[in-house]
């Protein structure tokens, strides 16, 4: 019988991260980055949070408390133990109706209600969203969703009260001791102006039970001590002990209080007496004692002195981050400036509760004075140099005003203000206005509303010089955007012409070659990469040369391979999928920031504002200094998730105007998007896929010339099909199931769109007219997402369809759906995806179209992004441009009589419908 | 095996003698005697503090220092093969060269020293909240422990005997069983309360038979002497001749209370680690 020890290894640790749905459900997940906490914690998060949000918030705002938690977890809690909070003033007024004020044992059996609590007002509710913390999908955290998380809570307070047969005072008590209504210690502090010597006065009291005003009743602790000695009544002496013990163990004086009986009794107190009360309020209220202070004392504390400065108050004579701010200070008290004098004697005692203009005044001097120096010296550099616009801004949102004032309560004695320029500005940033009518005649293309807004917004901010993150969902056209300020720059610039630089994914060149033909082609662009030139033209290219342009448009790796980009200076650099500049350490990172340039934008579709080390390295990127060197920053971050509450609020008050992401599910802002949206998603073709494609054609060419009827007619089919398989991958092809990426052009573009779907937690679906893609693409793209998927094609056997499509529409589990065209076009909903790729092309749009409308039916909340994948250069490209001019002109003729007739094209059209456009196909 | 050196008893090793006490353990299970041997994972004897303050107090009694040092890594080399605490007695099985019964008594603690530990626990506010929650952790046991006035005995309250030819007055085998009994009490501390005879729900009892806590008045310039201390301190007080909960007299003994809570006298595993 061996004895084993449980004892002597270190306590364990468990990695657990929250993460909010895009249906508003909040889940519980263990992730490598998640942090980490306690174990017995974890487990028990975990363990409420696999039962629903409202099991996990309950067990996370009523039992947790008190606990070290990491910040995400600690902005649920606040919110959960609001809705406790509420709950026990409630309760409180409820029980005062059901019984007898002096009755001290539970009422008999009656069935336990719960009272309800309605939400916070809609302002609470948009102060919280506003304050979301860094997590997983936090982006889809609206009024609507803490709305319902409430209601859930609610839900899960009242079920969980009726299993457990109890009243719910004791049911509240069960979740947490802290909980107690009745039953609590208050220690009371009150101003006793009677007696000079001892200004204050104290008392500890028991609130034992209610008034028929239901308001409770103190007893003094003594006075109830002796009440409840007795066998009877220990569990309440126990309720009344623990609290006066465990604040016990934590401060000495108390201590002291307790083990020679004067807690017992009312006291005289000094204002040391009372200072050294208000100094140990955390622990007081940390052990469960409540502490009452004078009702003249706002907050439950006195007032303080505060450090207040005002940033910003005229307009600086020039813009950008570098610009200089003016910088003013004092010290006031509620508001109103103190004189000299009185700071001075504030200064000069040694108490920390001071009487001055005949309140109670409290001050930590060494804070104080600490305060006061910075932000003197923040002054006289203010006058000597100015302030810069990104220490303004770091000021404002309580940054760290220098590196070594690394004390956060230090923000309790100072507060920064924006003086009425910068306010001015800000709220401009903030919250973006349209330009009344169209301001851009050079557009081809109508801007809708919230577009007007976000190009205001991008002009604004690079017309400060400020950097910009738009972050629209994919599909809100922030293409569209960037090219209306684009114009309106290169209009307002007419004389000092200055070239813009935008940089994208290679992949990518081509659609935005694509969409300034379409939208903007009187902007003088260009592609500036080895695909577009020829490789003397690279090599003699200066910056002259770009002068001339409106907008040069290269890729991030040419940024390391073309130093030319490098030396021009810039009026605008436009980074697009930003996520490209994530990592700091990235030689492309570096060279991006490298570039000259008098602004910066940063496009992107993944909720990049959601993870630290992402927001750090974009922000280096586009507005230099304002967040701090990498680790100024994650001190300051590491400051921040060490608050007691809304951890991360300072700065997302920081970043915010400087990110505009607008979704479209957000049906206030975009109330006119349309439920669906289709773009062409311009793919390039591999190395190995160019010379496939240009033996195929070369063959088709020989072989009419020697054929004509039926075998013609077949020979035509069958190369099409063959150019079709090699724009989708080589491999399909040749067979030889290899399937590299490197080899398709789209699946480069599938993996882009892909990321940005996982990014934001939303579903895909995918169709392929061929079977034999079904499994390459489902490998691809579990690869993406980091899940395995779910594949229909005409084999899956019938009863199955059934199964496959209800796992898609209802679990969170599976995040794409592959589907061969035949097999998915009859029958099926598919409403929970919100992006359908067309990853090869039927040439018929009535059967595309009604695929497409799988996902967009009746009962689609969401906008639906159509992906319609188009090799450049190739016939896919040619037909797509035969499909899209029919269509103009009668989107309901083609949908009733399908396909292009090719078979009975002449032999010249075929070739040239068929032939390879080099230039256009190679973009790598 | 053994290695013998001329003319002296032949040494053996650690690992031996533990491999000697285990088959020895074995035989004994096997001839189905409930046994109880003290088995000592750790360095120390025990990890509690109760149970070192158990050895500690051993130690400090000079009449013992001699032979405790061999008890001890008797003990640790778990010789104890059983150990049994009852009331006022152990009875133990401990290997030496052969095996040897080893009987130790204890006085019962004197009433007027446990009526005073009673007395204290009741008093202090830490050991009171364990009371009342059931349970004996550290405030409580720190009383009990206490060097001087606690339950631990004094030498001359203890009496012991050995079957082993040794002449000492205490021999290892009776060392290595007292060193025993620290080990045992970590696990569980009650039982000191049986070897002292006394009735732990005796210190709940006391709870019930007037105010615990101190409650002296403070000193004089301190006491608030206010004839409203509702209007002061802004808030409703509780009428002074609200009746009060109905009184129960202080009984004889707390035995099988109703107060839901399960009362102290299933005493809880202390605090570990």
């Amino acid at each position: 019988m061996e004895h084993s020890d449980p004892g002597g290894g270190a306590p364990a640790v468990a990695r657990l991260g929250l993460r909010l749905t895009p249906h508003g459900r909040l889940l519980s997940e263990t992730a490598e980055d998640a942090p980490i906490l306690d174990d017995g914690i974890a487990r028990r998060l975990a363990a409420a949070f696999a039962c629903g949000p409202g099991p996990g918030l309950m067990q996370l705002g009523a039992c947790e408390v008190g606990r070290v938690l990491p910040p995400a977890f600690i902005w649920w809690r606040d919110f959960a133990a609001s809705y406790v909070g509420a709950l026990c003033v409630q309760a409180v007024a409820g029980s005062a109706d059901a019984q007898s004020p002096l009755a001290l044992s539970p009422p008999t059996q009656s069935p336990p209600a719960l009272p309800t609590v309605s939400p916070p007002t809609a302002d609470e509710l948009a102060t919280l969203v506003l304050t979301a913390p860094l997590m997983p999908g936090a982006e889809y955290l609206t009024p609507d969703v803490l709305r319902a998380l409430w209601a859930d809570l609610g839900e899960t307070f009242a079920a969980s009260l009726n299993a457990s047969g109890t009243d719910l005072q004791s049911f509240l008590r069960s979740l947490n001791p802290a909980w107690n209504l009745l039953g609590r210690v208050h220690f009371n502090l009150a101003e006793n102006r009677n007696d000079p010597a001892h200004p204050f006065a104290f008392m500890a009291t028991f609130t034992s039970r209610l008034s028929a005003q239901a308001r409770a009743q103190h007893l003094p602790l003594g006075q109830a001590i002796r009440e409840y000695a007795g066998p009877a009544n220990r569990d309440r002496l126990l309720s009344l002990l623990m609290p006066v013990q465990r604040a016990a163990e934590a401060c000495d004086w108390l201590r002291l209080m307790v083990d020679n009986g004067e807690i017992f009794h009312p006291l005289r107190w000094t204002p040391a007496d009372a200072a050294r009360l208000l100094a140990s309020a955390p622990q007081l209220e940390g052990a469960g004692v409540i502490l009452r202070m004078p009702a003249t004392w706002r907050a439950n504390r006195p007032a303080r002195p505060k450090v207040a400065a005002t940033v910003g108050a005229r307009a600086p004579s020039a813009l950008g981050l570098d610009s200089l701010l003016d910088f003013q200070m004092a010290v006031t008290l509620e508001g109103e400036p103190l004189s000299d004098d009185e700071v001075a004697t504030l200064l000069a005692g040694t108490d920390s509760l001071v009487l001055l203009r005949g309140a109670w005044v409290e001050i930590d001097r060494e804070r104080l004075e600490r305060t006061l120096h910075q932000f003197r010296d923040a002054q006289a550099r203010a006058e000597q140099d100015g302030l810069t616009f990104a220490e303004a801004m770091r000021l404002l949102a309580g940054a760290a005003l220098t590196d070594d004032d690394a004390d956060p309560a230090s923000a309790d004695w100072a507060q920064v203000t924006a003086g009425p320029w910068l306010a001015e500005t800000l709220a401009a940033l903030r919250a973006p206005q349209a330009w009344g009518g169209n301001p851009h005649p050079a557009l081809r293309g109508t801007l809708r509303p919230y577009q007007q807004v976000g190009v205001e917004w991008l002009r604004l901010l690079s017309g400060l010089g400020l950097g910009a993150c738009l972050a629209d969902d994919m599909g809100l056209g922030k293409t569209i955007q960037v090219l209306a300020l684009l114009l309106a720059q290169a209009e307002a610039a007419r004389g000092a012409k200055r070239p813009s630089l935008l940089v994208a994914p290679a992949s990518l060149l081509a659609n935005w070659a694509e969409e300034i033909e379409r939208f903007a082609p009187s902007l003088n662009a260009r592609i500036v990469h080895p695909s577009a030139m020829t490789a003397e033209q690279v090599k003699q290219l200066t910056s002259n040369d770009l002068q001339t342009l409106d907008l040069a448009i290269t890729s991030y790796g040419s940024l390391l391979r073309m130093p030319v980009l490098a030396e021009t200076p810039w009026r605008l650099v436009i980074l697009d999928e930003a996520q490209a500049i994530k990592n700091p350490k990235a030689k492309q990172t570096r060279a991006a920031k490298a570039l000259k340039a008098d602004a910066r934008i940063a496009l992107t579709g993944t909720p990049v504002e959601n993870h630290l080390g992402d927001l750090w390295s974009i922000f280096d990127v586009i507005n230099p200094g304002l967040l701090g060197t990498a680790s100024q920053f994650s001190a300051y971050a590491k400051r921040l998730a060490e608050r007691e509450h809304n951890p991360y609020g300072p700065l997302r008050e920081l970043v915010r105007p400087y990110i505009l992401r607008r979704m479209k599910t957000d049906k206030t802002v975009i109330a006119d998007l349309p439920d669906k949206t289709e773009v062409t998603a311009h793919c390039a073709l591999s190395r190995r896929q160019a010379a496939l494609y240009a033996d195929t054609v070369s063959e088709l060419a020989e072989r009419l010339r020697e054929s004509d009827g039926i075998a013609r007619k077949g020979l035509v089919l069958t190369t099409l099909m063959r150019l079709k398989q090699i724009c989708n991958h080589p491999s399909q092809w040749l067979g030889d199931n290899v399937w590299a990426e490197a080899d398709s052009g789209k699946l480069a573009r599938l993996r882009e769109i892909a990321e940005v779907v996982a990014a934001r937690q939303e579903k895909m679906l995918v169709f392929t007219q061929f079977r034999e893609m079904t499994d390459p693409l489902a490998r691809f793209l579990a690869g993406i997402f980091g899940r395995p998927g779910l594949v229909l094609h005409g084999g899956t056997p019938v009863k199955d369809r059934r199964t496959l499509v209800h796992s898609f529409q209802d679990g969170e589990a599976a995040p794409f759906f592959i589907l061969s065209l035949k097999a998915g076009g009859s029958g099926l909903n598919l409403t929970a995806a919100s992006h359908v790729v067309h990853f090869d092309r039927w040439w018929n749009p009535a059967v595309e179209n009604q695929a497409t409308d799988r996902a967009f039916r009746i009962g689609q909340k969401r906008n639906v992004l159509v992906h319609k994948f188009v090799c450049q250069g190739t016939v896919e490209d040619r037909i797509d441009a035969m499909i899209e001019g029919k269509k103009r002109l009668s989107a309901d003729l083609l949908a009733s009589s399908g396909e292009i007739a090719l078979t009975e094209m002449k032999d010249d059209e075929l070739l040239r419908l068929v032939a390879l456009d080099l230039n256009a196909a190679m973009r790598e | 095996m053994s290695r013998g050196y001329d003319g002296w008893a032949p040494y053996v090793s650690v690992a031996e003698r533990r491999a000697d006490a285990v088959r020895e353990i074995a035989v004994l299970r096997k001839k189905g005697q409930d046994i109880a041997p003290v088995i000592i994972e750790t360095r120390a004897i025990a990890t509690t503090f109760w149970g070192k303050a158990w050895c500690q107090n051993l130690e400090s009694y000079s009449d013992f220092a001699y032979r405790l040092p061999r008890g001890r890594s008797y003990a640790r080399n778990r010789a104890v093969l059983d150990l049994q605490i009852g009331p006022l007695a152990v009875k133990a099985l401990v290997r030496g060269s052969s095996t040897y019964r080893v009987a130790v008594n204890i006085t019962a603690a004197p009433k007027p020293l446990w009526g005073s530990i009673c007395k204290d626990c009741a008093g202090g506010i830490d050991s009171l909240v364990e009371l009342l929650q059931g349970r004996f952790s550290t405030a409580v046991m720190e009383r009990i422990c206490r060097q001087d006035k606690g339950l631990f005995p004094r030498p001359s309250e203890i009496r012991f005997s050995c079957s082993c030819p040794d002449f000492a007055d205490m021999c290892k085998h009776v060392a290595a069983v007292l060193y025993g009994v620290g080990a045992r009490l970590d696990e569980s501390p009650e039982l000191l309360f049986r070897l002292r005879a006394v009735d732990e729900n005796d210190l709940l009892a006391h709870l019930d038979s007037g105010p615990p806590l101190s409650m002296t008045s403070p000193a004089s310039g301190r006491a608030l002497d206010a004839d409203d201390l509702s209007a002061l301190f802004d808030l409703e007080m509780a009428a002074d001749d609200a009746p009060i909960t109905p009184e129960t007299p202080p009984r004889r003994k707390a035995t099988a209370r109703t107060t839901g809570r399960p009362a102290a006298a299933r005493p809880l595993p202390p605090l570990r680690g």
